[in-house]
C-alpha cells in the first residue's frame, strides 16, 4: 500500500516539475478554449446570400422575392438580369444560390395553370443548401396557399374552410435540445472531449517515455500501473470538467445534464485515455514520436467519433475501430448527458464500453510494462 | 555526367538531406505513409457518400388506415428508415437519448377524421439537432415526404368534388419549385468532405515533416551555417534542404489523387495545369510554415507541439464544415494564415464546381502572395541567423563544412 501511495506521489511529482507536461495538461486547454471554437462563435448560419433573376417583374414575382428575403434563412443580395450572371455570382461566393422567375409567371399563376419557378442551390455546404432551399421552399408554398385561397373564395367558399381545402394537414417540425440548430453547441462539446482525450494521451505518453522522467520509485508492475492510473485521474478529471462545464459556459451553450452523472462519466473516460496513454507510450517508446503521433490521431479521431457523420452510415468495421478508442463512446455519452439532459441510465452502453477500454487497455499497459522490466532485468 | 568533387550548391545539401532522410524512418513515414493512411481512414468516413436509412421512431395514436398510410410513406423516403413504433411519449424521449434513432413521428389521434372533416390536424417530427448532421438528415427526410401527402390528401378531396386528377395536381400546387443542387446532384458530400481533408492531411503533415526536418538543423547552432556553407549561399541552401520532402509530398498528393479521382469518382471540371499549380504552391506554403515554425522555436519537441496545436484545428477554418461568410472577423483573418485555405477553394472549383478559369486565378493569385510573404520572413530570418552568428564569431572564420552528416 505504501508503494503504491508513493507510486501515485512521485507520479504527481513529475507531472507538476515538468513544465512541458504541465504546459500540455493546464495550458493547452486554456489556449485550444479560446482558439478552437472561433470558426463557429455565431453559432447560427442566418441570411444566406440568394440572388433573384426575375423575368416577370410582376407583383406577384415581387412578393415571392420579398417573401424569400423576409425569411430568416434567406437574404435577397442582388438581383441580376440573366441566368449567366447569377451564375457568374455563385461561382465568385457572392451568393450561395439563385431563384429564376420565369416570364408571364403571373399571368400562369392567375391563369390556374401551374407556374413553375427554378431554385439552383450550391449544394456543395449542407447546411447552406438545406437552409437556402427551405427559405425558398417555404415563400412558394404560401404564395402557393394564397393563390388558392384566393381561387377558393372566388368560388364562393370562407376564409377558413378555403384554408382546410389548400392545407389540410400542418406541419410541424421540431427540432431538440439544441434548438436554435447551433452550430457550436453541436461541435464544441464534442469536440472539446475529444482534445482532452489527446491531451492525456500526449501527457500520459511523454510523462512515460521522457527520459527525464524515470519513475521516482521502484514497484512492481501491477502497482505501477495502478497508481500510474490513480494519478493521471487527477488532470483527467480536471480536463474534463474544463471540457464540459467551463468552455461551454464561456461560449454559452447550454448544458442541462446532471453533474453526477456526467462525473460518472469522467471516471472511465479519463482512466480509459490514460491507460491507452500507457499503452502508446510502451508500445512507441519514443517522446517526439508519440508526440507527433498524438498531433495526427486528432483527425481521423474526431470523424470516426459519429459527430461529423453519422456512424450509422459509416461502414461497420470502421464502425468497430472506432467503439476502442474511448472518445467514441466517451463524446456520446458526455454529450448526451450534458447536452440532452439523459440519465446514466440512457447511456449504459457507452458508460460500459468505457469501463471495458479502461481495464482492456490497463492490462495491456501492465503487461507491456512486465515486457520492459523482463528486458531490463536480461541486459542487467 | 561527369561528377565533380564536393562543390557547395543546390545538390550537394539535397544529397545530404535525401541521405538524412534515409537515416530518419519516422520522418520520412510521417511525410509519406502516415499522410496516405489518414487519408484512406478519413474516405472510408465517408465511403457511402450520402447517409440512407437513418432510423426513426413513430408514435401513431390515430391507428387509422390513412395514418397507416402516412408511416409507410415516410418510411419510403430515401433518407430514414421507421425502426421502431413506440407506445407513448416517454419511451421516445428514452429512445432519442440513448441514440436508438434520431426524431419522433406524432400523428396524433383522429388524425384521418380530421383531415376529412378540414380541421387541419397536425403531424409533428421531433428530431435530435444536437447530433446536427444525423438529426437534420433524418428532418429533410420527413419534410420531404410530408407534403407530398399533404397533397395527396388534398387532391383526393377536391377529386372527391368532381374534379380530374390532372386538374386537382395542378389546384393543389399552383407554383411549383424546381429544385437543382448545382454542382452536386446527388446530394452526395464525400467529395467535397474528402476534397478538403485530403488537404487538412497534407498541410498537417507536410508542415509537421518539414517543421521536424528544419529543427533538427536549428537545433545545433553550427547546422545552419554548415548548411549555408554546404550550399554556397543561402537560396540553394534552403532549396537543396526543402526539394526532397516536396518531391515526397508531390508524390503522396498524387496518390491521394489517384484514389480520389479514380476510386471515388472525383470529377475534373476544371483546368488540371491550375490544379496542379495550385497544388504545388499549397505544398511549398505547408514546407515553409513548418520551417518558419522550426526557425522561431528552435528545438524540435516545442516547435512541433506549437506547430501541431496551431495546425490541427485549422479544419474548422477552412469553411468546409461551417462557411466562411458566416464566421466572425478574426476567423476570416486567421484562416488566411493556413495555406489550405484557398487551396480548398480553388480545388473544389477546378474539380467539382467547374468554376471559370479567371475566378480561380484570383484565388491563385492570394497563394502567390501568400508563398511570396512567407518566403521573404524566411530569408530574413535566415539572414539574420547567419549575421549574428557571424558577428559573435565563436567559430574560427572560412572553414570547409564540417563532416558532421
Amino acid at each position: 500500500m505504501t508503494t503504491f501511495l508513493s507510486v501515485v506521489r512521485g507520479e504527481l511529482d513529475n507531472l507538476v516539475s515538468n513544465g512541458r507536461i504541465f504546459a500540455i495538461f493546464f495550458i493547452a486547454i486554456a489556449i485550444l478554449g479560446l482558439y478552437y471554437p472561433q470558426p463557429y462563435s455565431s453559432e447560427v448560419l442566418r441570411e444566406v446570400a440568394v440572388a433573384v433573376v426575375d423575368r416577370d417583374d410582376t407583383t406577384s414575382s415581387r412578393q415571392l422575392t420579398r417573401d424569400v428575403d423576409v425569411s430568416q434563412n434567406a437574404r435577397v443580395v442582388m438581383k441580376l438580369p440573366d441566368v449567366a450572371s447569377a451564375e457568374r455570382a455563385v461561382f465568385e461566393r457572392r451568393v450561395s444560390g439563385y431563384l429564376f422567375i420565369p416570364q408571364h409567371f403571373e399571368r400562369e399563376v392567375l391563369s390556374g395553370r401551374q407556374a413553375a419557378v427554378a431554385f439552383y442551390g450550391d449544394a456543395s455546404y449542407f447546411l447552406i443548401f438545406s437552409k437556402l432551399r427551405s427559405a425558398i421552399g417555404t415563400a412558394i408554398q404560401r404564395l402557393g396557399t394564397n393563390v388558392v385561397i384566393g381561387q377558393l373564395a372566388v368560388d364562393g367558399m370562407n376564409p377558413e374552410e378555403a384554408l382546410a381545402v389548400a392545407s389540410p394537414i400542418r406541419i410541424n417540425m421540431i427540432p431538440l435540445f439544441n434548438p436554435e440548430g447551433g452550430y457550436a453547441s453541436y461541435v464544441v462539446p464534442a469536440v472539446f472531449l475529444l482534445i482532452v482525450q489527446q491531451l492525456l494521451l500526449m501527457g500520459v505518453g511523454l510523462l512515460n517515455t521522457l527520459p527525464s522522467e524515470a519513475p521516482r520509485v521502484s514497484a512492481p508492475p501491477v502497482i505501477a500501473t495502478a497508481g500510474k492510473l490513480l494519478a493521471y485521474m487527477i488532470p483527467g478529471v480536471f480536463l474534463y470538467l474544463v471540457a464540459t462545464i467551463i468552455i461551454p459556459y464561456v461560449y454559452n451553450i447550454p448544458r442541462i445534464g446532471d453533474v453526477w452523472s456526467s462525473l460518472a462519466i469522467a471516471i472511465p473516460f479519463s482512466l480509459a485515455a490514460s491507460a491507452l496513454g500507457l499503452f502508446l507510450a510502451a508500445l512507441l517508446r519514443d517522446a517526439l514520436i508519440v508526440q507527433l503521433v498524438c498531433s495526427l490521431l486528432g483527425l481521423p479521431l474526431f470523424f470516426m467519433a459519429g459527430i461529423a457523420w453519422p456512424s450509422e452510415a459509416m461502414p461497420e468495421l470502421l464502425q468497430w475501430v472506432a467503439s476502442l478508442v474511448p472518445s467514441t463512446s466517451g463524446i456520446d455519452a458526455a454529450v448526451r448527458i450534458n447536452q440532452m439532459g439523459a440519465a446514466l441510465s440512457d447511456v449504459t452502453g457507452q458508460f460500459r464500453v468505457l469501463w471495458v477500454l479502461a481495464l482492456i487497455y490497463a492490462l495491456l499497459a501492465y503487461l507491456a510494462m512486465r515486457l520492459t522490466d523482463a528486458q531490463a532485468e536480461f541486459r542487467s | 555526367m561527369r561528377r565533380k568533387t564536393v562543390r557547395p550548391g543546390f545538390w550537394l545539401v539535397f544529397r545530404r538531406e535525401v541521405r538524412w532522410l534515409i537515416r530518419r524512418p519516422f520522418l520520412v513515414l510521417l511525410a509519406s505513409i502516415i499522410p496516405i493512411a489518414m487519408f484512406l481512414i478519413l474516405a472510408s468516413v465517408y465511403a457511402r457518400g450520402i447517409a440512407t436509412e437513418l432510423p426513426i421512431a413513430v408514435l401513431d395514436q390515430d391507428d387509422s388506415p390513412g395514418s397507416r398510410q402516412i408511416v409507410h410513406l415516410v418510411d419510403a423516403a430515401p433518407d430514414i428508415r421507421i425502426k421502431t413504433k413506440v407506445v407513448d411519449l416517454e419511451e421516445a424521449k428514452r429512445g432519442i437519448l440513448s441514440g436508438s434513432y434520431q426524431g419522433l413521428l406524432l400523428v396524433p389521434e383522429n388524425f384521418t377524421r380530421d383531415a376529412m372533416a378540414g380541421r387541419r390536424p397536425e403531424i409533428t417530427f421531433f428530431y435530435n439537432t444536437q447530433m446536427m448532421v444525423a438529426g437534420n438528415l433524418s428532418a429533410r427526410g420527413v419534410s420531404s415526404a410530408l407534403p407530398s401527402i399533404a397533397a395527396q390528401v388534398q387532391a383526393a378531396s377536391r377529386m372527391a368534388r368532381g374534379m380530374s386528377a390532372d386538374e386537382a395536381a395542378i389546384a393543389v400546387q399552383p407554383v411549383a419549385m424546381d429544385a437543382h443542387g448545382l454542382f452536386n446532384p446527388a446530394l452526395d458530400y464525400s467529395h467535397f468532405l474528402l476534397a478538403a481533408l485530403v488537404v487538412a492531411v497534407l498541410q498537417l503533415t507536410t508542415s509537421l515533416a518539414t517543421c521536424y526536418s528544419v529543427a533538427l538543423d536549428v537545433e545545433t547552432p553550427h547546422s545552419l551555417r554548415i548548411l549555408r556553407r554546404l550550399g554556397g549561399g543561402i537560396v540553394p541552401a534552403v532549396l537543396g534542404k526543402l526539394l526532397p520532402l516536396t518531391i515526397v509530398a508531390c508524390l503522396v498528393h498524387a496518390v491521394c489523387d489517384i484514389i480520389m479521382f479514380g476510386y471515388f469518382g472525383l470529377p475534373l471540371d476544371g483546368s488540371g495545369w491550375l490544379l496542379a499549380l495550385s497544388a504545388l504552391v499549397f505544398l511549398l506554403s505547408c514546407q515553409i510554415l513548418g520551417a518558419l515554425a522550426a526557425l522561431f522555436i528552435g528545438s524540435p519537441p516545442p516547435a512541433l507541439s506549437v506547430l501541431a496545436l496551431t495546425v490541427s484545428p485549422s479544419f474548422g477554418y477552412l469553411g468546409v464544415s461551417f462557411p466562411r461568410e458566416a464566421m466572425n472577423a478574426f476567423s476570416i483573418w486567421w484562416g488566411n494564415i493556413f495555406p489550405a485555405t484557398p487551396y480548398v477553394s480553388l480545388r473544389i472549383d477546378q474539380t467539382v464546381r467547374g468554376a471559370p478559369v479567371d475566378v480561380s486565378l484570383a484565388i491563385l493569385h492570394h497563394q502567390f502572395v501568400y508563398l511570396a510573404v512567407a518566403v521573404s520572413f524566411l530569408l530574413f530570418i535566415l539572414v539574420r541567423i547567419t549575421r549574428k552568428a557571424a558577428t559573435a564569431g565563436t567559430q574560427p572564420p572560412g572553414q570547409a563544412a564540417a563532416p558532421e552528416m
